[in-house]
Parts: C-alpha cells; structure tokens; sequence
C-alpha cells in the first residue's frame, strides 16, 4: 500500500502533462490533482509504519538507496503538506481563473511538481533523495516565482531567488558527497546511528548541509530571496511560506537532529543564526509597508525561531512550532491574496481601514492576528510558548533576552496589521463579498488556527513533546505583555513608529543587504568574467596566433627577394656560391682531419 | 565482424543523395535512414554478444596488414566502452544531420560531409591501430574545413591589448579565419599524437594498442611520447592554455559541425586519454596527474567565467563545454575507479546535453534570425518549444537532479573526495555555480524577459521536435536509472585502473 502511495503521488504530474497535451478542459487541471491528494491524503491515517527502499546507484559496492519512510513522525508533516495544498489548490481554481488557457495548464503543473517534490521530500529518509526533491522544489518555485514574466521584476526576484538557493545547494551537495565518501551510506538513520558510535567525525559535512539548509530556509544571511520572491502569485506564497519550501530545512534538521547534537559547534551555529533572522525578521516586518513583504519577514522570523528550537535540542518543539506555523501563516497569506485582489494594491497604508470589523473578514483577520501574536488558546502561542520556556529552563539568558526582543515586535507587527486593515466604524462601509472557493480554505484554516488544543492533540497523539515545565503565572505575564503591545499600538499608533526607529536601523543594515549581493555580483563574478574573457580573446588567443602571423611575416620577407631583377638574382647566385664553396672547404678540411686522426 | 559494416553502411547514402540531389526530401531523410541503420547494427552487436549481461567484452578484428614491416594493421578492437561512444557519435550525427533541415543550399554537399565525418569518428572509436586511428582522426578533421568555409558565419569580433595588431592583421572573426583556425589546430595537435603514437610504437616494436597494453615491461623512456600526447590530445579535447580553437571554431561553423565538434569529436582527446596515456603511461600519468589536475581546474573556471560575459550564443555554449570538459579531466587526473567511470559518464552526458544546447541555439538562430543574447527577447511567449528546450538544457548543464548531469557530477565529485586531496572538491562546487550564475542570466535575458512584441514567430518542424524528444528522453533515462548505464561500463572502467 505504501508504495502505491508512492506512484499516486505522481499520477497528478501525468495528468496534467496528458491534459496539456491533449488540451483537455481547464477544470481538470485542478480537479483531478485535488482528488488524487484527498485519496492520498485518507489512505496516510491508515498506513502501516514502514520503509520502502529503491537501490538508485551503485558506487564501489556502497548502495545509495532511495528510502521512503511511513513512520507517524513523517507522515505528520505529509498530511499537512497535503491539506494545505488541497486548499490552495480550490484557492487558486478562482484565483488563476482569468488566465489564458496556456498558462493556467501550465501554472497547475508547476504547482503540481512543486506539491509532490515536497510530499515526496517529506517521506524521504536518504540524504540523496532529500537532495533530489529539494532541488525540484527550486526548480518549481523558480517558475512559480517569475511566473507572470510580463513583470521584469518577477523574472529578476525568480533568478536572484534560484541563484541564492542554488549556491546553498552547492554546499548541501558538498556535505553530502563528504559523508558519502566517509561513511559509505546516506541512508538518515544509519548516519544517526553511525556519529552516536564511531570515531568518524562528520562535524565538516554537517555544518555544509546547515549552510545550505539556510539558504533554502532564507535566514540570515541569505534572507534576501524570500521578500522578492513575493513577486509571484499569492497562493504560491502562501505555500511557500507554509508548510512547503522553506520548512523543508527544519524538516530535514528535525531528521538529522541525532547525528548533529554530538556536535557543539552546529548546533550553536543554528542557534545564533535562528535567532538573529528571528529578531531581526520580526523588526524588518515591523517597519515595511507591504503586506505581502510584512509576511514574508514574519515567516523568516518563525522559523528562525524553529532551528533556535533547534539550536537548543529541542527538535520536537521545532516540529511542533513548524506544525502550527503551516496553518496560519497560511491562512494569513491567503487572506492577503484576497484583500490584495478585491483593493488592487499591497501597501498597508493605502489598504488602511478596509475591513468591516463585523464581516466574515473581520472575523478571520481576528483569528490570524492573535494565532500570529500567539495569543493563548490559538494555535500559534503552545508552541511558541514551549520554545520560550524551554529557554529560560536551559538558562540561556542572552537569547531569552534577545527573544523578548522578537516577541515584543511579532506582537507589534501583528497589532499593526490588524489595527491599520480593520475599520470599526461600520457605517457607511460595503460588505465585501468573498468568492466561495476563496471562502472554504479560509474557513478551514481558520478552524485550525482558531483551536490550538485540538491541533496540540493532534500533534501529541503522533509525536510525543518532552513537557516543558512552567508555570501558570508566566503565562499570563506573557499573555498580559502581548495584550499591553496591542493596547499601546492602539494608543500610541503614530508615536511609535518614530519611537522604534532606532530598531529600524539595524534592521537595515543586517537584514536588508540587497546592495550588498549586487555588489558582489558585479564586483567579483561580472567584473572578474569580464577580465578573464578579455585576457582569454586577446592575450591568450594573441600569443596563440603569434605563430601563424610570424610565419606570414617571414614568409613576406621571403617573397621580397624574389623582386624580379636579373642583376640581383646573378648579384644572390654569386654571393651563394662564395658562401656554399667557404662551408664546403670548412667542412671538407674538418672530415679530412678526422678521417686523419 | 558485421559491425564493421557501420564504416561502409555511409558510403551508400552519399551515393545515392548525389544522385538525387535535386530532390531534397531524399537528401534529408536517406542520410538519417542510414544513420538509423547503423544503430540498430550496434544494438544488433549488444544483442549477439550479450554485452548487457557479462562483464567485460573484447573482440580484436584484424583485416589485413598495412606495413608489415613496421607491425601496422588494419584491425579493429570493441569493448564497451566504444559500444557506449559508438552510440553517443550516432546521436550525434542524428542531431547534426536534422539540423540541416532548414539548410537549402547545397544540401546533398553538406550531407556529404557529415556522413563523411560520421566515417571517420566510428572509425576512430573502434580503431586498434595508432596508424589507423591517425587516418581516420583526419578523415573526421578535413572536411571541417569544407563545411565552415561553405556553410559558416563570419562574425564581428574586437580586439584590443598588447596583439591587436596580430589579431586584426589575421582577419579574427570572419568564417575562413575559423575554418583555417580549426583545421590548422587540429592538425598540429594530431601531428603531436602522431609523433607520440610514433616514438611509443617504435620503442614498443608494434602499432597495436592491444599488444602495448599487454606488454608489460615497458620501453622506460616514453616521457617525450607522454608529453606529445598530452599536448596533442589536450588540445583535441580543449585543455586549457590549448581551447582557442573551440570558441572560434564553433562560431563560425554551421550548427551541425558545431554538433559533431562538441558532441564527439572534443571527446576523442578523452577517448585518448582513457585509452591510451591512462592505461600506457600510467607510471608516468600517476606522477604528472597534478598538472593535469590544475590544468583541469583552469579549465572549469575559467571557462565558466569566460562563458558569462559572452553575448553570442554560440559561444557561450563553447565556453560552457570547455567548463565541463574540465570536470571530465578533473575526474580522470583522480585515477580511481569512480573517476573513470565518472568521467565516462560525463562524457557521454556532456555530449548529448551539449548537443541539444546547441541544437536548440540552431533553432533559435532559425526563428530569430540573430544569435545575439542582448537582441533576443520573449522566447518563451513567443516560440514556446524552442526556450522549453533551451530551458532544459540550461538546467541539465547546471547539472539539475534527474538529467544525466546530476549523476556524472555527483560522481566526479565523490572520486574527488575519496581521493588524496577531497578539499578540490571546491572547484567543480564553484563551477557549478558560476554555471547556474550564467545560464540563468542567459534564460532571464532571452526566454523569460519580455519585451512587447506579442507576434509569434514560427516555432520548431515536427521532425526538429522528434529529435530534440529523443535527447532528453535519453538524458532522463541516463538521470534517473543511472544504474543501467554504469552497470554496463562498469567492469571495463575497473580494467582499465587495474591497468589490465
């Protein structure tokens, strides 16, 4: 059954390519891929844990095998990835209805490949299958991301953000590769086994994968692709964002977790990257005007907090906060999606007071805001409360202060969205009428969001949480610390703004650094390139052809002597022989003489 | 004994669309019928003699002695190894041969001269004499020359520097400059071989690489025949200071001698390698590899870099095949039996990806009408298939999992890191990404960039998409079942390191 999952999980991609090439009716686009994840979807509660293996190379009598594993730990992450696909799937039915025939098809395959390379990146259990989806997943967000390539800009956040993901990339190979050659296997468990016994220090290759794991992930520093990547359709950011892409690295540490916590110097690296994007993500979002960018430094900072989780081997919380981060920054991009569509523009300030506190929209905006500020009973606080705990029990005061930091500002981030969109003057204000097929996978998420207990249950049931011990009082300081932003937002909403300034500053010199990549780009590759291709036409293909044109030049000199003059011919004859009969007589005497001797 | 017909098999079409050559549906479709041929002689070879299924194949065939006197023969040797790059140089020939098709000028001349080439590149894998693997190196080389000077572009090239005068007293740029680049070149660098196969056969007493191979005590002073070889296979393969050719050369020349160029006859310098300096030289080989290590990794970054900056696609696709040549040195200077195999593998991978880039760059030219990246735009609204297939061979020299890329460089990089020095793996790392740096800046720029024309210019023929499908299906198979592929050379590649 396990395996059958396994070609399901590919049958969408051959409809599509079937329905593009035949050019079937637009709705199956959509449709059919939505049936076959349901089914998927309804046979993963019913698996059996196992694990499927496929030899894919053989090297030198060490196996690389393509390992699948069922295991409730995994398949958790695949039924959300699945739910959350299936939503933006109905979400992107309405949204991506005007398109032309053309690239609707080839919009629903991108999403499709991009869908099943995560699916697929969730059950595997090898470095080398990890690698392969995790390079699919680039390859379809680079086309989702430049998708509408009309817009110059989108084409160019699609290259930046592939380049940056690619040179991350690079080093997980690299890590890879290392272990490979090290160990002779990349098989997850047996490298978790193998670093816990041996004396094979695999510390290099490890902090390489890390390396490319923050690429993917977009921290700090290469946080740069993620706000351009904006660029592209709504409902691709929201599954970008969610539980697909940039996740897929705390996935993939969550798996590896064991085999790093020997080593000191990783874990610590994932700590104090996690949480500098953390922090700084969370002032960024404070300061920006667009409400796709507030999103997208928002995410940064989540799971920044995910590998402080980490960082602090924690793993299980880092799930956990991945877990319920899916549904309502999900929920959070949708949303935006359609109040971007229904007012036609993303600044905050131009999007000011749009939203009837008394709507459905209202309503949803509501839940996502204190599910994003972790306000308690919603989703988003259990995990992120854990974290925090499990923090200060371990005494590490200096990122428990710098959290703060970051809690303070996720707090103010979410009070300003909320505050700036919301209208509580109901008078005089139209409803806003919410397509259907927009509506359901709100709803949905929205449900989510709303019943953290239900969520936590559900998480516990598959994964058991090492409890973090707390007590009741700092919750409610914590809770009353969060109510107290959003009042003095409310109060102070100008004031503050010039008030944090100072934040903003270090925010942009850390956080905002597109200068510094493009001067990178064309102070070391582009000017470097231009050098090389310049010494390479002119001096190594000069000396080259030095040969040919000295050969020319002689041969011209020789051409001059015949000038066509008996006199000078007779003049060359008479000095020729003079010259023949001096070197014979030379030569004759010098044989004479050894023929003597 | 019956694959030795492929030599003869083209002899019957250049008959016959000289004949013919009014017609020119003949002459497009006889010469790719034959070439059709002639790979089912080869599968029908795998098939008679099991190759699938046992390890290692030898099958020596000696027709009749040329110079008795001096040891020199015409006989012939296959292993696997040449049934693979038999293979590779019928894909080749297929790709070059369908990208003639829009070609009206004198088309049954130009088939000629592919059909010609494609006799001397069988004959030359198969070849066991270093004599005949001289004749026939040349039979492949010569009508090059006939095919730019006809056929070929001249192109606006400018120079500055310390040779400006040099260079712009040769006429650089323009086809008979690159026709006599070429053609010059390579003749050097096969006199090199020559001298070296010479001075190896005189001291060994024999021509046969089959019997040098076997002949254990070895003449001790072949260092001058190992530096003639090197020098003249490198410069047939393009090892970095002797490439200047290949830009040049691919330039100028119609895209079906850019086909042949890069897709198998940049590759015989390998062959040569792989079957002659490795397995010969190896004492000598073993103490000068890290030369041809740094030369390797001259090549891969460097041509990366050089590749960045160009604004004819041609010859970006030039310097990229000089990049990723230098990885099947890198591989080959690491002398373990991954890095054989490896280096097999990106040889062959190379040569179909580079064939379908530069296919697809012929396609382009024929659409657009320029080869310019800074005058192309729209590609993908406009004519879909063509930057699909552009696109794809971006991807797969990037070497993007599941294409047969992937695996050759997944593989050069492990026989770095087993090898004594794992810390160059770096350098096939950085040119990977300088790679990704400018293929994606040439797909931004001529597919995806999108400026206001909305007409759709014509796209690609029916049978220009057949062959285009049949490269990437090829590719993908190699990418994802790549188990098939090295199974089947995976018993010679040990041979070969085992020196046996």
């Amino acid at each position: 059954m396990n395996t059958s999952i396994l070609i399901l999980s590919f049958l969408p991609i051959l409809t599509l390519l079937i329905g593009k090439a035949f050019n079937f009716n637009r709705y199956l686009n959509y449709a059919v891929p939505i049936l076959i994840y349901l089914i998927i979807l309804a046979t993963l509660f019913k698996v059996t844990p196992s694990e499927i293996s496929n030899t894919f190379l053989t090297v030198k009598n060490n196996q690389i095998d393509l390992l699948f594993n069922f295991s409730n730990s995994y398949t958790l992450m695949s039924k959300v990835v699945l739910l959350i696909s299936i939503l933006v799937l109905l979400y992107s039915s309405k949204f991506m209805h005007n398109e032309s025939e053309r690239s609707h098809s080839r919009y629903f395959l991108y999403l499709i490949v991009f869908i099943t390379s995560m699916f697929l990146f969730t059950l595997s259990n090898d470095l080398f299958s990890s690698f392969i989806f995790w390079e699919v997943l680039g390859l379809s967000s680079y086309f989702l991301i430049g998708f509408w390539n009309k817009d110059s800009e989108a084409i160019k956040s699609s290259t930046i953000a592939f380049w940056i993901t690619r040179f991350g990339d690079l080093f997980f190979l690299g890590g890879i590769v290392l272990i490979f050659s090290l160990t002779g296997t990349l098989s997850i468990e047996k490298i978790n086994s193998l670093t816990s016994s041996s004396l094979i220090s695999l510390e290099i290759p490890f902090i390489l994968i890390i390396i490319g794991i923050f690429s993917k992930s977009a921290q700090f520093p290469f946080n740069i692709w993620l706000p351009k990547a904006m660029k592209g359709p709504t409902p691709v950011s929201s599954l970008i964002h969610s539980a697909t892409m940039v996740v897929a690295g705390v996935l993939l540490l969550y798996k590896i977790h064991p085999a790093i916590s020997s080593s000191g110097l990783s874990l610590n690296l994932i700590a104090i990257i996690g949480i500098i994007s953390s922090v700084l993500g969370a002032i960024a979002a404070f300061f920006e005007d667009d409400l796709k960018k507030i999103l997208a430094f928002s995410t940064i900072s989540h799971i920044g907090l995910m590998f402080l989780a980490i960082g602090i081997s924690k793993p299980d919380l880092a799930y956990f906060h991945m877990f319920s981060h899916s549904f309502f920054k999900s929920l959070l991009f949708l949303y935006a999606g359609v109040i971007i569509l229904i007012n036609g523009t993303s600044s905050l300030e131009k999007l000011k007071g749009s939203i009837n506190i008394k709507s459905t929209a209202g309503i949803v905006l509501l839940i996502a805001c204190c599910s994003l500020s972790s306000v308690y009973f919603f989703t988003g606080s259990y995990s992120k409360e854990f974290i925090v705990f499990s923090l200060i029990n371990q005494k590490h005061f200096i990122l428990s202060s710098l959290m703060l930091i970051g809690i303070i500002f996720t707090c103010l981030y979410s009070a300003r969205i909320f505050f700036t969109l919301i209208n509580f003057n109901t008078k005089g204000l139209k409803e806003v009428k919410i397509n259907a097929r927009f509506l359901i996978p709100l709803a949905i998420l929205s449900v989510f969001s709303l019943l953290g207990f239900f969520t936590m249950g559900l998480f516990q049931t598959d994964i058991t949480i090492i409890k973090v011990p707390h007590n009741l009082q700092s919750i409610l300081l914590l809770q009353l610390l969060t109510f107290l932003i959003f009042f003095l937002y409310f109060r102070y909403k100008d004031s503050l703004l010039v008030r944090l300034k100072q934040f903003n500053s270090v925010s942009n010199a850390f956080f905002k650094t597109d200068f510094i990549y493009l001067e990178i780009y064309e102070k070391v590759f582009k000017s470097s390139s231009i050098f090389i291709a310049w010494f390479d036409r002119n001096i190594i293909d000069g000396i080259i052809n030095l040969l040919p044109f000295k050969i020319l030049q002689i041969s011209r000199d020789l051409m001059s002597l015949q000038d066509g003059y008996a006199k000078s011919y007779a003049l060359r004859t008479i000095i020729f022989f003079i010259l023949f009969i001096l070197v014979m007589s030379i030569v004759d005497s010098s044989l004479i003489i050894g023929e003597l001797k | 004994m019956f694959i030795l017909s492929i030599l003869v098999l083209p002899l019957l079409p250049i008959f016959l669309i000289n004949l013919f050559s009014k017609e020119l549906k003949y002459v497009r479709t006889i010469p790719i019928i034959s070439s059709v041929a002639t790979l089912i002689i080869i599968f029908l070879y795998i098939k008679t003699n099991n190759l699938l299924y046992i390890e290692s194949h030898y099958e020596l065939i000696t027709l009749y002695p040329i110079f008795p006197l001096l040891g020199i023969n015409m006989s012939f040797s296959i292993n696997k190894i040449s049934i693979v790059l038999l293979i590779l140089a019928n894909l080749t020939i297929m790709t070059a041969l369908f990208s003639t098709f829009k070609i009206k000028k004198r088309l049954s001349h130009l088939n000629t001269l592919i059909l010609i080439i494609s006799i001397g590149i069988y004959g030359l894998i198969i070849s066991d004499d270093l004599f005949i693997f001289f004749l026939f190196y040349e039979v492949a080389v010569v009508p090059m020359f006939l095919m730019i000077t006809n056929w070929g572009y001249d192109l606006k090239r400018e120079v500055s520097g310390p040779f400006q005068k040099v260079l712009s007293s040769l006429s650089v740029g323009t086809k008979s400059y690159g026709a006599y680049k070429i053609t010059i070149y390579l003749l050097v660098g096969s006199l090199m071989i020559f001298l070296g196969l010479g001075i190896l056969g005189i001291n060994e007493g024999t021509f046969s690489i089959n019997e040098i191979l076997n002949n254990n005590n070895m003449a001790s002073n072949n260092g001058i025949a190992f530096l003639f070889l090197v020098l003249g296979f490198g410069s047939h393969s393009a090892l970095w200071p002797m490439h200047t050719w290949a830009p040049d050369g691919h330039g100028t020349a119609p895209t079906a001698g850019s086909i042949i160029f890069a897709g198998i006859l940049m590759k015989i310098g390998i062959i040569g390698f792989i079957k002659i300096i490795i397995t010969v030289f190896q004492p000598i080989f073993l103490e000068y590899s890290y030369i041809i290590m740094l030369l390797a990794s001259i090549n891969i970054i460097y041509g990366a870099f050089t590749a960045m900056m160009q604004d004819d696609l041609k010859y970006l696709a030039a310097y990229a095949s000089l990049s990723h040549i230098g990885y099947i040195f890198l591989a080959l200077a690491m002398n373990n039996e991954i890095g054989i195999s490896s280096a097999i593998l990106q040889t062959i991978s190379h040569g179909l990806i580079i064939c379908l880039l530069f296919f697809s760059v012929g396609l382009i030219f024929n659409a657009k009408g320029t080869r310019s990246i800074k005058e192309l735009n729209s590609l993908s609204d406009n004519s879909p298939f063509i930057s699909n297939i552009f696109i794809f061979s971006a991807f797969a020299s990037i070497g993007f999992p599941l294409t047969s890329g992937f695996i050759a460089e997944f593989l050069i990089i492990t026989s770095v890191a087993t090898s004594p020095q794992p810390i160059l793996i770096i350098v096939p790392l950085i040119g990977i990404f300088i790679t990704t740096l400018y293929m994606f800046r040439t797909v931004k720029k001529i597919c995806l960039r999108y400026v206001g024309n909305n007409e759709r210019t014509k796209g690609a023929a029916t049978d220009e998409k057949i062959i285009c499908i049949l490269l990437i299906i090829v590719i993908i198979t190699m990418g994802i079942f790549p188990e098939l592929f090295l199974n089947f050379i995976e018993g010679e590649s040990i041979r070969i390191i085992m020196g046996i």
